[in-house]
């Protein structure tokens, strides 16, 4: 049953995608993964991604390949604790990142999160590089600048701080992950899920730059702190 | 316009409807941050223009077995650490001392790192593939410490609570705490336990100091030793077979200064350590010989008159008489009928008759004990007898190891023998240093005794800033602390080395390597190997050993247990894990034992929970404090068994199984002891208690006098605090030194004749030739030539740090070994090549690196590496072997207490010790 109606606000649909990353990546559930697997989960996915304020082009499945035993064990395995020192594709920036100590991440991000009144949560608790911290920073981001434009106010510096998140960190370790990704692991499950996260990274930032009145959004002034932000534009991380 | 019910419908199962403020995971956004409509960002620079400032610094430590227990103090912002530094705070304890601090070192300084260690556990894991697999599903905790508290009932049900070992080191779960909670847990339940302080599994001990001393001056370990202070006040110091510069980093700085304050650094050891480099006179005697140095040493001093007649007369049973007809000591039963069996005697060069050693003190009054000659005496069947002075006995044992010979066995100078002996002999105060590695030889019993004997016939135990230095020298233990929190269940003790001798098949694992070489075997010890078992048991059946009380089921541990057992890995799960039903991990992080785990289950770290730690060697305790909350779902070691004792006592009662009748044990009124189960939790948390980390570390600190004018909240807030009252002979603002009211108010020792025990007339040393201590060759297999030596490393705490990536920039990163260059051009191996190390049971792969420092027939890896940084999992521990000493299994002789000896009389129960030094092996190119 569906029916047409008018959009969400632009910030909402956009926070909405965050959220649904961040939910993605963290520790699967079944219902959550077989849902997305069924058709009525990938209509419901794509019905998500046309509410975005910006095209996403997304023709891949979510569908789990192996048996949930051996998906579960394998997010464990590569994803998320690894078998031996460290997981091949940490879910963490500062363990990503190459030239970019964990603690120099930590006060980064922890700089960016107090300027915006933001803690970590208390339980469970994860460490400020968390991808599922920093996809619901943003989403957070989303939806401030919801409740702005609804109040009348300027949205931009909100938009602004979305666009220097994702250069500074998002789309610096990203890259990296989604290769590692693509290499490492066999449930092809989060081969496109990792492969839908980067291409919606990149084209949120596309959009901040393409919808922006405020000359600070356009594409040819980003970032250009060489510590932190090794995103070059290209899709792919400066090394 | 797009299809918006698909998607809503779509957000509300996935459990992401409504996704506005309030509904976040991970985040926490500030009230003002959900309702402010203004917003001032410009670039990423605003971050950076704001001040920034700590939420808080709390003062932290670590339950690392590294026994530093440096206050370090971290600076914390949203939770979350981010800096660290030594506590600068600490003050000048005794005058005339330079300042110690700041105390610490590179592991401690980025302790707080390892807390984001990427292989963190976050939530319980239960194992779905194979043991080893590492096919992991997440699991509750409910789920888990449910289906652990099942089976652990099955277990008691069916083998009783004997099947189980819990037990505990120093990798996350350590400290006060954390041993209270196993204490408790393993003491109501009923599992095995180690003995208090025993830490001979891995080697530890050091065998000679309970033999010698007796219990030594309340230390947590079965060791003694000074305070740093006493180091820098000590005019000549040996360090042997330690490698202070590496292993004790934040209190070395004394034994430094010492040079600059008159004294004199002499260090014995085989190779060119870091600890011999800064030494100002290198010893470097042969490898396994260091007992014929010392009987070299003694040998001069005693034959040149340089020993302190006095100090021996008074402080040690050198005087006492010995029988000739059988070498026993004798006893008042041997002259009197009825006498006593532990009543002793000199020959009092006055009046020239055998006279009875006085129990109650030292002082001799107007006796002269001789040291000299033979007597006769008459027994009590009229019969004569020859006696003669213990000390006789050793000029006779010095007499088969003249000079020469030992200068031969240990590959060093006569003459240089000669002057170390003489410089030992005249200093003001000296002290021997060793650490945990003597213990870890075939014969270090010998070893330990003569070190000993040098410092007591020199005068220099229990003087100040004298004696033997052996690890735990603060003079202020928690042992006091432990005991009262103690709930009193008698449990069965074993040691750890015991235990895995016959749980982990360490026997047969010996008996295979030394079979390998029989003759060379028996030539070392008189007997073939399988006699060490039989030794074994017959020490059981002695009653001077306990005997596993059943065959293990159940392992519940916080340490990474094939790191450090000899066999690692690759033996363990072919022999120990396959007897197992259980197999419990708790850990911070995803070691070599954490793989194999049926349950692994995620642990607190350093600054993520309180608790009270005790510094070895300076006199400080110090606090654990939660400066930040654990990742994900962890708990502290606490949290985790009163858990679990809840779930055994809620399961318990469930299944109609309230109790277990121990018939192993009785209780005073001579009834079996019961293990109620079903007031597991009741009992275990003292009635609610107990309930809270901070409720046990107050308990804990309240219950000894060196702790009790502190609650933890105030210790926490101060960091430390430095105590002023401790065992019997610490005094407050001295530098500590053991045994001071023996020699200055004449306090005997709590020993069998209350003198230093130099000779043990216990038939098992008789037989041994080691009544007296002396010099024997290492139990090496003699078809590889080459001693497989290892020791502590200055990047990592056993396996703790050892994969932080900082240590691992401070190293080659992996697994190395070190080879003299001899021995590498013998074989045509170039520096960094690979090698094979091997020998007949088993094999090791790792880089070589040149150390001209190294003699040939010996190389030399630091420990600590995680089995999966080899090949195969096949760690050192792949090539070495542990043996048994029968002398260190016996018992029931005078203050040697056989295990659960009711008597009230002062007494320590020796246990065996895990031995690997003799192990031999030979390298190959790969």
């Amino acid at each position: 049953m569906t029916q047409d109606v008018e959009m969400p606000a632009a910030g909402d649909s956009i926070a909405e995608a965050y959220m649904f990353l961040a939910r993605a990546f963290a520790y699967p559930s079944r219902g959550f993964i077989d849902l997305l697997g069924s058709a009525e989960g990938a209509r419901g996915l794509s019905g998500l991604l046309a509410s975005l304020p910006f095209e996403l082009a997304w023709s891949d499945e979510l569908e789990r390949s192996s048996p949930w035993e051996d998906l579960e064990a394998e997010y464990i395995a590569k994803l998320d604790i690894g078998n031996q020192q460290t997981p091949p594709c940490s879910l963490h920036e500062g363990v990503i990142r190459p030239n970019v100590t964990r603690v120099e991440t930590f006060t980064d991000l922890l700089r960016c999160y107090d300027y915006f009144g933001i803690k970590l949560g208390k339980s469970p608790r994860r460490y400020p590089d968390y991808l599922g911290v920093q996809l619901e920073f943003m989403a957070f981001l989303g939806h401030r600048v919801t409740h702005v434009e609804q109040d009348g106010g300027d949205s931009v510096p909100l938009r602004r701080a979305q666009r220097d998140f994702l250069e500074r960190h998002l789309l610096s370790w990203i890259p990296l992950l989604n290769e590692k990704i693509e290499q490492t692991v066999r449930e092809s499950f989060y081969g496109s899920l990792s492969r839908l996260l980067l291409r919606f990274l990149e084209r949120h930032h596309e959009y901040l730059a393409e919808s922006a009145t405020d000359p600070i959004l356009r594409k040819d002034e980003t970032c250009h702190d060489s510590s932190f932000c090794s995103w070059n534009g290209t899709g792919a991380p400066s090394l | 316009m797009y299809k918006e019910v698909t998607r809503r419908r779509f957000l509300e199962l996935a459990g992401l409807a409504g996704t506005t403020a309030g509904c976040y995971q991970w985040i926490a956004p500030t009230e003002e941050a959900q309702t402010r409509t203004t917003w001032d960002y410009r670039a990423w620079e605003d971050f950076y223009r704001r001040q920034f400032t700590w939420d808080k610094v709390v003062s932290g430590s670590h339950a690392s077995t590294c026994i530093g227990q440096c206050a370090i103090d971290v600076f914390v912002k949203d939770g979350v650490i981010l800096r660290a530094e030594q506590s600068g705070r600490y003050p000048v304890r005794v005058a005339n001392t330079p300042d110690i601090g700041p105390r610490g070192c590179q592991k401690g300084l980025i302790a707080y790192e390892e807390h984001y260690r990427p292989d963190r556990i976050l939530y319980p894991l239960k194992r779905v593939g194979e043991r080893g697999e590492r096919k992991w599903q997440r699991i509750s905790w409910d789920q888990a410490l449910t289906e652990i508290a099942d089976k652990l009932i099955d277990i008691i049900e069916e083998s009783g609570p004997g099947a189980i070992r819990a037990t505990i080191s120093g990798g996350g779960a350590g400290g006060s705490v954390g041993y209270t909670a196993l204490q408790r847990f393993s003491s109501l339940l009923g599992t095995v336990g180690d003995y208090p302080g025993d830490i001979g599994g891995d080697g530890d001990n050091v065998p000679g100091q309970p033999l010698t001393f007796g219990r030594p001056v309340d230390t947590l370990f079965l060791q003694s030793g000074l305070s740093v202070e006493s180091w820098f006040h000590c005019k000549y110091i040996m360090t042997w077979c330690q490698n202070y510069v590496v292993t004790r980093i934040p209190d070395v700085s004394m034994i430094y200064h010492s040079r600059y304050n008159g004294g004199k650094v002499v260090h014995v050891g085989p190779n060119l350590s870091p600890t011999a480099r800064m030494a100002d006179l290198w010893l470097p005697a042969r490898i396994g010989s260091d007992a014929a140095l010392a009987l070299g040493m003694l040998n001069v001093i005693i034959g040149e008159g340089l020993h302190d007649v006095p100090y021996i007369r008074e402080q040690t049973d050198l005087t006492h008489l010995v029988r000739t007809d059988n070498k026993k000591l004798l006893r008042e039963s041997d002259i009197r009928r009825g006498g006593k069996d532990d009543g002793f005697y000199v020959w009092d060069l006055e009046s020239r008759r055998p006279v009875p050693v006085d129990e109650s003190t030292l002082d001799l009054g107007s006796v002269v004990p001789a040291l000299e000659g033979a007597f006769e005496i008459e027994d009590a069947g009229g019969q004569r007898l020859t006696v003669r002075p213990a000390f006789e006995s050793l000029r006779g044992r010095l007499a088969e190891w003249p000079l020469e010979r030992c200068a031969e066995a240990c590959g060093l100078h006569a003459e240089t023998i000669r002057a170390v002996a003489r410089e030992l002999a005249s200093a003001p105060s000296a002290m021997i240093v060793t650490g945990w590695n003597i213990g870890k030889w075939y014969h270090a019993l010998n070893l330990d005794r003569l070190l000993n004997l040098l410092l007591a016939v020199t005068g220099n135990i229990g003087k100040p800033h004298s004696g033997r230095h052996c690890i735990s020298g603060s003079g202020v233990s928690p042992l006091r602390n432990f005991m009262a929190l103690h709930p009193g269940k008698p449990t069965p003790t074993m040691s750890a080395h015991g235990w895995y001798w016959f749980a982990g098949d360490h026997r047969s694992r010996a008996e295979s390597y030394y079979n390998d070489d029989r003759e060379g075997f028996r030539s070392k010890t008189g007997y073939d190997p399988d006699e060490m078992h039989k030794r074994y048991e017959a020490a059981i059946e002695q009653g001077w050993q306990d005997a596993p009380p059943a065959l293990p089921r159940a392992w519940l541990g916080a340490m990474n247990l094939f790191r450090n057992q000899k066999g690692g890995p690759t033996h363990f799960k072919d022999t120990f894990l396959r007897k197992l039903d259980l197999f419990v991990v708790n850990d911070v992080r995803m070691s070599s034992t954490a793989a194999y785990a049926d349950y692994l289950l995620p642990g607190a770290f350093y600054y993520e929970r309180p608790d009270v730690v005790f510094s070895e060697n300076f006199t400080a305790v110090t606090a654990m404090s939660e400066a930040m909350p654990p990742p994900g779902e962890a708990k502290t070691y606490w949290q985790y068994f009163r858990e679990l004792s809840k779930k055994i006592s809620e399961r318990a009662q469930a299944r109609g199984y309230p109790e277990y009748i121990d018939e192993a044990f009785t209780d005073q009124n001579g009834n079996p002891v019961i293990r109620d189960l079903a007031n597991l939790h009741r009992d275990f948390t003292a009635n609610g208690e107990l309930e809270t980390d901070e409720q046990v570390a107050d308990a804990f600190l309240a219950a000894a006098p060196a702790t009790e004018n502190l609650t933890y909240k105030e210790l926490a807030e101060q960091g430390f605090t430095i105590p002023q009252t401790g065992a019997p002979d610490f005094i407050a603002g001295e530098a500590y030194t053991p045994y001071r009211p023996q020699v200055e108010k004449k306090v005997p020792y709590p020993t069998y004749s209350g003198r230093q025990t130099y000779y043990v007339d216990h038939e098992w040393f008789l037989e041994f030739g080691e009544e007296l201590p002396t010099h024997k060759p290492p139990l090496s297999n003699d078809k590889y030539p080459i001693y497989f030596n290892s020791g502590h490393t200055r990047v990592g705490v056993h396996s703790t740090f050892r994969t932080n990536v900082w240590m691992q920039r401070l190293q080659r990163g992996g697994p190395y070994v070190y080879l003299s260059p001899v021995d590498m051009r013998q074989r045509a191996i170039a520096d960094g090549d690979m090698v094979r190390i091997y020998n007949n049971i088993g094999e090791t792969e790792c880089m070589a690196k040149i150390d001209p420092g190294l003699p040939s027939g010996m190389l030399y890896q630091y420990h600590g590496f995680e089995p999966y940084q080899f090949k195969g999992w096949r760690n050192k521990q792949a090539v070495l072997t542990t043996s048994m000493n029968p002398l260190e299994l016996v018992n029931g002789w005078g203050h040697l207490k056989a295990p659960h000896d009711p008597s009230e009389k002062p007494g320590i129960t020796m246990s065996p010790n895990c031995k690997t030094h003799d192990v031999t092996v030979e390298v190959e190119k790969i």
